[in-house]
């Protein structure tokens, strides 16, 4: 059954259905979430809120493709989720982060290779414009039309933040690589 | 940096990122969901205290307020007259008074169907469709934030938009099966009245169960079973003296439903699929017919236990011959999605605990049902794939497995093959190996004699190509390959594979594999196509065949060009 088909038996009550769009698309939000830069340990708070938004806004979901939907939704938790947690860390001091079983951060476990942590640092400290094309083009394969769906900006727009991301990226982790040269002697 | 290193650094990312685990979400986030629910239909309560006096006045408050509704303002046409201009500015009283019309429409149309169900006299009092509700006061509360953002045309355009919804909402399945009926048949597209039938059908079907019907007959239930009251209710109320209860019965009736008792006392509803496909006949596709007459087949109890694992093993070997029988290609997607469903419920449960006791252990009743389908059904898919599921539980003294929360389910070839192929060209599960393959792997491992892989065909050689490499037995996969093609030495092979390379991800979405022919040569396969479930793009695990046997190639994997 396809994302229109479960949609539309969810939008009528069967919860069955929708609990198969959740166990599809979850891996999915969870990628997007992290790639966003929320912290592994805040990602299924996020993706729980994104569902229960979802769900609570289904009948008001009519054309448009159900991905690109859920990554708006993704989009808006996203930042909802880090302007509370700018309160909250006003509030609450931190010691350290959470480990696994292994002693590692989540984030750890994920990125085990230095380059790969370095480039996914960089790609944080892009402004929120170029970030989101960047993380849509190259990880979740989306065209240059569908990432003008997601972001509600002109095509042309995304051509150019896509270049205009990619050169900043270059320079990023050049200036990452170059620190870290240094660092190690 | 220069692009193209740039594209390959973003490359080796995504494929960190793709590798984050998998974790079981789906019950701590439908609990989210019903919290929120709970909590927007209790706050509903709070402003619309109106409601509950609107549903008393009943019917002839309904259709006046359905009169006063289509001479006022439902019709956006009409609606316009009165503006001084049609696209002019949006005033907060304007969505007010426009939303207080909606919801008195809803109303109005909810106590229409409740009169027709026997419900009127419910003692919830919560509304038949709370979620809708919850949508318009949503979309209103985004309305009035927004008012800069609406002109008077598109407010108009939202409220008929809504006002289609209720329609839709409060359509009865009676209404629906009329219209299969209907001279305007023809204008519905194809399987759009079945599709709609379904959805009413269980709809309503949890209107009963929100509505608690048990407490309207607290009276009769003193003085007879549940059983026997749900049984005079079925024949139409008969010997039943309160009027209420009588047109409940009367109502369920018309509408495809029957209702049951059970032990504890209390009443539910269950659709009566047979009795829906009497009605349909003759103007509705006889695959329908069938369909609705399977999903009588009742194998859970009212709060959704499994009645029975064998007579559900039993109904998905019905399933499987039933389904090569149907002609109509929609239909036979709706039974596939069914029946998946039930083949996920029977091997996996329907959470991941049930079909296991306390010790983790497999519950004697499930392994009894497994070994009686595999047994007395070896010739369906759904036997074979039980039976190698049930092999792989064997050999963990039939202790859960520790990844078996995550795992996914696998279906038996049918359910996930195209039927345009042929049944020895099309393969499903890669892993994990029957005991036969498993004793062949462990024979060929520790002698590494090529003769023993001469029974084999290719999609079996890539199982246990798959195999060595989950059980990280390099030497094994060194051996399957073909050593016609330029490649590593054995210790430089395994200094490769140091790290640990794992080729789980290939795995991830699998549904089945096909056998992969030449180009410019169609009989002779070259390798094995891997389909997933996704629809992304398949790959191809290149083999060839070398004096009998088949040979995994160097690196095999290779999009199709």
């Amino acid at each position: 059954m396809n994302d229109e088909e479960l949609v539309f038996r969810a939008r009528n009550g069967n919860m069955q259905a929708f609990a198969e769009l959740i166990d599809i698309h979850t891996p999915t939000v969870k990628r997007f979430a992290f790639q966003l830069g929320n912290k592994y340990d805040d990602i299924d708070d996020i993706t729980q809120e994104v569902f229960v938004r979802v769900f609570r806004f289904l009948d008001q979901f009519s054309h448009a493709k159900f991905t690109t939907w859920l990554y708006k939704i993704t989009l808006n938790v996203t930042r909802d989720f880090a302007r509370n947690k700018q309160r909250q860390i006003k509030k609450v001091l931190k010691f350290g982060k959470e480990r696994t079983y292994n002693g590692k951060t989540a984030e750890e476990n994920i990125l085990r290779f230095e380059e790969d942590k370095t480039l996914h640092d960089c790609i944080q400290k892009l402004d929120e414009k170029y970030r989101i094309p960047i993380v849509l083009f190259y990880f979740h394969d989306k065209s240059y039309d569908e990432i003008a769906d997601i972001t509600g900006i002109s095509l042309a727009n995304v051509k150019t933040r896509l270049l205009r991301g990619k050169d900043h990226l270059k320079k990023l982790l050049a200036l990452a690589e170059k620190r870290e040269g240094e660092n190690h002697g | 940096m220069d692009d193209q290193l740039l594209e390959k650094r973003l490359d080796s990312l995504k494929k960190a990122y793709n590798d984050i685990p998998e974790e079981e979400n789906r019950s701590a986030i439908l609990a989210a969901i019903k919290k929120d629910q709970k909590r927007k239909n209790h706050n509903k309560w709070f402003h619309l205290p109106y409601a509950a006096s609107f549903i008393g006045v009943g019917l002839i408050a309904g259709i006046l307020m359905m009169q006063y509704i289509s001479n006022h303002s439902l019709n956006p046409g009409e609606h316009r007259s009165g503006e001084n201009s049609i696209t002019g500015e949006v005033k907060a009283a304007h969505v007010e008074e426009q939303f207080e019309m909606i919801e008195k429409y809803f109303y109005s149309k909810q106590a229409e169907v409740e009169e027709k169900l026997g419900l009127s006299y419910r003692t919830v009092e919560i509304p038949l469709a709370p979620q809708l509700l919850n949508e318009i006061d949503d979309t209103k509360a985004n309305a009035l934030d927004n008012l800069e953002n609406y002109n008077q045309d598109e407010l108009m355009e939202m409220k008929q938009h809504i006002k289609e919804r209720i329609d839709k909402t409060f359509t009865l399945p009676s209404e629906v099966i009329e219209k299969f009926h209907g001279d305007d048949r023809d204008r519905y597209g194809d399987m759009e009245l079945e599709q709609q039938l379904l959805l009413q059908l269980e709809y309503y079907q949890s209107v009963y169960w929100h509505s608690d019907i048990t407490s309207l007959f607290e009276k009769e239930l003193k003085e007879e079973s549940a059983a026997r009251l749900a049984a005079k209710l079925n024949s139409g109320g008969k010997g039943i003296k309160n009027d209420q209860l009588r047109s409940l019965a009367a109502g369920a009736k018309e509408n495809g439903y029957y209702f049951k008792g059970n032990e504890a006392g209390a009443i539910h509803s269950e659709i009566n699929y047979s009795w829906v496909a009497d009605q349909l006949k003759p103007n509705v596709h006889e695959d329908f017919i069938t369909y609705l007459e399977l999903r009588d087949e009742k194998i859970h109890d009212h709060q959704g236990r499994v009645l029975s694992y064998q007579k559900l093993g039993e109904l998905l070997v019905k399933y499987e011959k039933v389904i090569h029988t149907f002609t109509h290609e929609m239909i036979k997607e709706w039974i596939i999605g069914d029946v998946k469903s039930y083949y996920a419920e029977f091997v996996h449960g329907p959470n991941p605990s049930a079909i296991f006791d306390e010790h983790n252990v497999l519950k004697d009743e499930v392994k009894e049902a497994f070994k009686s389908i595999m047994s007395v059904y070896p010739e369906t898919d759904t036997g074979k794939s039980i039976k190698r599921f049930y092999e792989e539980l064997e050999r963990n003294k039939f202790q859960k497995p520790t990844d078996f929360d995550n795992q996914m389910v696998s279906f038996p070839i049918y359910m996930v093959a195209p039927n345009n192929l042929k049944n020895e060209d099309v393969f499903s599960d890669i892993l994990p190996l029957s005991n036969e393959l498993l004793a062949s792997y462990n024979e060929f491992s520790s002698q590494k004699d090529l003769n023993i892989l001469k029974q084999y065909n290719p999609f079996e050689i890539m199982s246990l190509y798959f195999h060595a490499n989950e059980q990280g037995d390099y030497e094994t996969m060194y051996a399957l390959y073909s050593q016609n093609d330029a490649m590593p030495n054995l210790e430089q092979f395994l200094k490769e594979q140091g790290n640990g390379s794992s080729l789980g991800n290939v795995l991830r979405g699998y549904q089945f594999a096909t056998l992969f022919y030449a180009e410019d040569d169609l009989g002779k396969p070259v390798g094995v196509q891997l389909h997933y479930s996704d629809d992304a793009d398949s790959l191809i695990f290149q083999m060839t065949q070398e004096d009998g046997i088949w040979k995994v190639r160097y690196m095999p994997f290779q999009y199709p060009g």
